[in-house]
């Protein structure tokens, strides 16, 4: 494991946790992608130490194959949402003309009627 | 949508994609069928063939995917399918789910050949994985065809209503020609 | 039998290929999703009877030695969730297809409904846990699809809510895997729980709170259960039927599964108190809601507070008590949001305003309701009853007195939200001019549908002493790490 690799997981992780917090879901899904490839870099960096690609008939240290196999996987699952997504983002943008994430309509209401009886111990 | 006519495309693009495409298409066969047993295999290669389409997406617009004339979703389900089918083929003669089983050919001048059945998994995973970027890049497109007509749609309703509505929407209308 | 295991999730699987490959023809992808779906539920009745005779059953793929290959593993509580998820599936697939609403008839529904049901086998059958990650991802794949599948504005909204929150969840999940791999170098959950037990407790301790994080988002447990109440209601009702019903539960399971496969030597109070306050902001949260759908979400996320206060609690009895909670849950939940997609297909609403007397226009309706409804609350002769009654009585016996006071509490308080829905739906004048009795008969295939999973869930009650006994010996599989461990890698 390197420090260069576990400051880049940092950064990555720190980047994307902050643009996720947004509210344009154009910024969340740019942060979700950090926030993806964080943790890609995170597998390879906590389990795997260096070596040749792990094939037989490769000279001695070899990689753990393993690591490579979970992150190829990850990075297919996080290439299907991140393109769900982005549809998602432009079909909000089509239907009002922003990617916003709204409040929930409800709980608005809820919010903003006295009348009626609030749930106190529920943050929204 | 400036596109559509061809006036603002890049030449060099153009040609260069046109070269390149036949050796992106070599390229991502070459990958998925070394997938058994050295590095590539069907999802690398077929990504890499879905970048050739997306490439001439890029170079010559919408047309590009429409030429193909190839319904993105029964290469899904096909290759879906075929994967599904060669991971099942051994539970019928007694072996386990997902093994591999080796044939062997002599066919003359050329030697032995091999054929492993965890190719044919490759082609299936190959054949979804082009089928799945096609689909993404055809909604795109389909969806920006129709937010154009419904701008234009708009525009037809504005100029015949006046402009008492002309604050609306600014977002809509300004980007539909940005692209 | 091993080679059934496979089947279940690669029937389905096919199931949704085939379905793509007829995307044009509604009436052959409607047959192919109905086959698979009946195909994969009469494949799980033959795992759960296989493994409750001939015990835990596993399956390597790839013919590879069982420490290195992919397992798919069925014990008593995976046959069984197996069991009764492709039976909800299933009857929920009937359903949808009985109403004969848009949602069914988009063209991706089939294919995105078969990846779902693959899905859930898969997680449920999961031997390591990078799988069981996947398997979680291709139901939630499905489950986004599936939620907006008609791209409305209030779909997008709250199924962006839904899908950022789930990513979100999903990379805790790998993160959790991640660090797993890299303190064991294992993530065959046979090998894990002695190379865990060898790890020091500090870190033991963090990649447990990150796999709890990770499930727990998708449990809906108290801190992160906004999602929830948020995003369901928004999806066409057989949808939310199938998500009420399956989805939180699957997330119970891992819970189950990783708390006594990995962790079993836990100091579980604090989750103690999270599933106390799941129950009440849970129950609290339902008093509040006006729509039928809502009200039914906000329970669903005090319901999982019982599932985890048995999981808290620890041990063979307790285990046992929340299988039997799950067992009864799931098709309770499920009958309810059935019956609430019947008066929004029947009156186009569901909201409690717009609504009044249905009891008058259809007594059998109101019946239908008024079984699984009170099974939720806790009412003594039916299935929720006893299942409350197992958890309580483990609570008793270890003595925590304020988890036991709070979930009779929550029941009390679930009763009155139930009968929010019951006076502002049920009681009262009937709201349109039609007197007809007729509700149930417009919908044929609808109610014979919710009719069979209510009896169903009447069933449970009935055979309750025999499903007892045998979720005691579920519990009494997982919690014996030992067992799994000789049963995967002998």
């Amino acid at each position: 494991m390197s420090f260069t690799q576990a400051a880049l997981v940092a950064v990555l992780a720190g980047a994307g946790t902050y643009l996720v917090m947004h509210r344009t879901l154009t910024r969340i899904i740019l942060g979700l992608g950090m926030l993806g490839n964080a943790v890609n870099l995170l597998i390879l960096t906590a389990g795997s130490s260096p070596g040749n690609a792990p094939i037989v008939g490769e000279q001695a240290p070899v990689a753990d194959p393993v690591p490579q196999a979970l992150v190829l996987t990850s990075i297919v699952i996080t290439f299907g949402v991140m393109s769900f997504l982005l549809s998602m983002a432009y079909r909000g943008w089509t239907i009002d003309g922003n990617d916003e994430v709204e409040d929930d309509i409800t709980d608005r209401r809820l919010a903003e009627e006295p009348g009626e009886p609030v749930d106190h111990g529920e943050p929204t | 949508m400036s596109g559509t006519d061809g006036t603002r495309r890049s030449m060099i693009l153009a040609e260069t994609v046109n070269g390149l495409t036949p050796v992106l298409l070599a390229f991502s066969i070459f990958l998925t069928f070394r997938g058994h047993n050295a590095p590539g295999g069907g999802f690398a290669g077929g990504l890499v063939m879905a970048a050739a389409v997306i490439l001439r997406y890029l170079a010559s617009g919408p047309e590009a995917v429409r030429s193909l004339r190839i319904d993105p979703i029964v290469l899904i389900g096909a290759g879906l399918a075929l994967a599904a089918l060669v991971g099942t083929w051994p539970l019928l003669d007694g072996g386990e789910f997902l093994e591999s089983s080796i044939w062997k050919f002599h066919p003359p001048l050329i030697g032995e050949m091999k054929l492993v059945s965890s190719s044919l998994f490759d082609i299936g995973v190959h054949v979804l994985v082009v089928g799945v970027v096609m689909a993404v890049l055809v909604a795109f497109v389909e969806a920006d065809d129709e937010v154009a007509r419904a701008n234009a749609a708009r525009e037809e309703l504005r100029s015949n209503a006046g402009h008492d509505d002309a604050s609306g929407d600014p977002g809509t209308t300004t980007s539909g020609g940005e692209r | 039998m091993t080679e059934l295991l496979p089947l279940a999730i690669v029937i389905p699987l096919g199931g949704a290929a085939a379905a793509l490959l007829a995307i044009r023809v509604r009436s052959v992808q409607r047959i192919i999703t109905i086959a698979c779906t009946v195909t994969t539920a009469l494949i799980a009745v033959a795992i759960l009877l296989d493994v409750d005779s001939n015990g835990t059953q596993v399956a390597s793929m790839g013919g590879w030695p069982p420490r290195i290959a992919i397992n798919l593993v069925a014990d008593r509580l995976s046959a069984l969730m197996l069991t009764i998820g492709a039976t909800m599936l299933l009857a929920v697939l009937l359903f949808a297809v009985g109403q004969r609403a848009d949602d069914e008839r988009s063209r991706w529904y089939h294919p995105a409904y078969l990846a779902l049901s693959a899905g859930v086998s898969g997680a449920f059958l999961a031997g390591d846990l990078f799988n069981l990650f996947v398997f979680f991802e291709v139901l939630l794949m499905s489950s986004y699809v599936l939620l907006t599948l008609e791209g409305s504005d209030s779909q997008i909204r709250s199924g962006t809510t839904y899908v950022v929150l789930n990513v979100v969840e999903s990379l805790v999940l790998v993160t959790g895997v991640a660090l797993v791999f890299a303190a064991t170098g294992t993530l065959n959950m046979a090998e894990l729980p002695e190379r865990l037990a060898a790890l020091p407790d500090g870190v033991r301790i963090g990649l447990n709170l990150l796999l709890l994080i990770a499930f727990g988002l998708k449990a809906a447990v108290f801190p992160l259960f906004s999602w929830l109440p948020d995003s369901y209601p928004a999806a066409p009702s057989p949808v939310s039927a199938v998500f009420a019903g399956l989805l939180t539960k699957i997330g119970v399971y891992a819970i189950i599964r990783t708390q006594t496969l990995l962790f079993p030597e836990t100091n579980r109070t604090l989750l103690l108190v999270i599933a106390g306050l799941t129950m009440v902001i849970g129950v609290f949260g339902a008093i509040a809601q006006n729509a039928m759908k809502r009200i039914l979400s906000f329970h669903i996320v005090s319901q999982i507070g019982y599932m985890i206060m048995g999981v808290a609690l620890g041990g063979t009895a307790a285990i046992a008590a929340v299988i039997f909670y799950m067992i009864h849950h799931i098709p309770v939940k499920t009958s309810l949001f059935l019956v609430e997609g019947i008066i929004e297909r029947d009156t186009g609403s569901s909201t409690l305003d717009r609504l009044s007397g249905l009891a008058r226009r259809s007594g059998p309706l109101a019946a239908l309701f008024l079984l699984p409804a009170l099974s939720l609350a806790g009412i003594p002769p039916l299935s929720g009853f006893i299942g409350k009654l197992g958890v309580v009585t483990v609570g008793l016996d270890q003595g925590s007195w304020w988890i036991v006071a709070t979930a009779l509490a929550v029941s009390i308080l679930t009763l009155v939200s139930m009968l929010k829905i019951w006076t502002g739906a049920f009681w009262g004048e009937p709201a349109g001019p039609d007197h007809d009795s007729g509700v149930l008969r417009n919908h044929p295939l609808m109610s014979s549908v919710t009719i069979a999973v209510v009896a169903l869930t009447v069933a449970i009650a009935v055979f309750a002493g025999p499903l007892y006994r045998f979720a005691e010996r579920a519990a009494a599989d997982v919690t014996t790490p030992a067992a799994y461990e000789g049963a995967v890698v002998p």
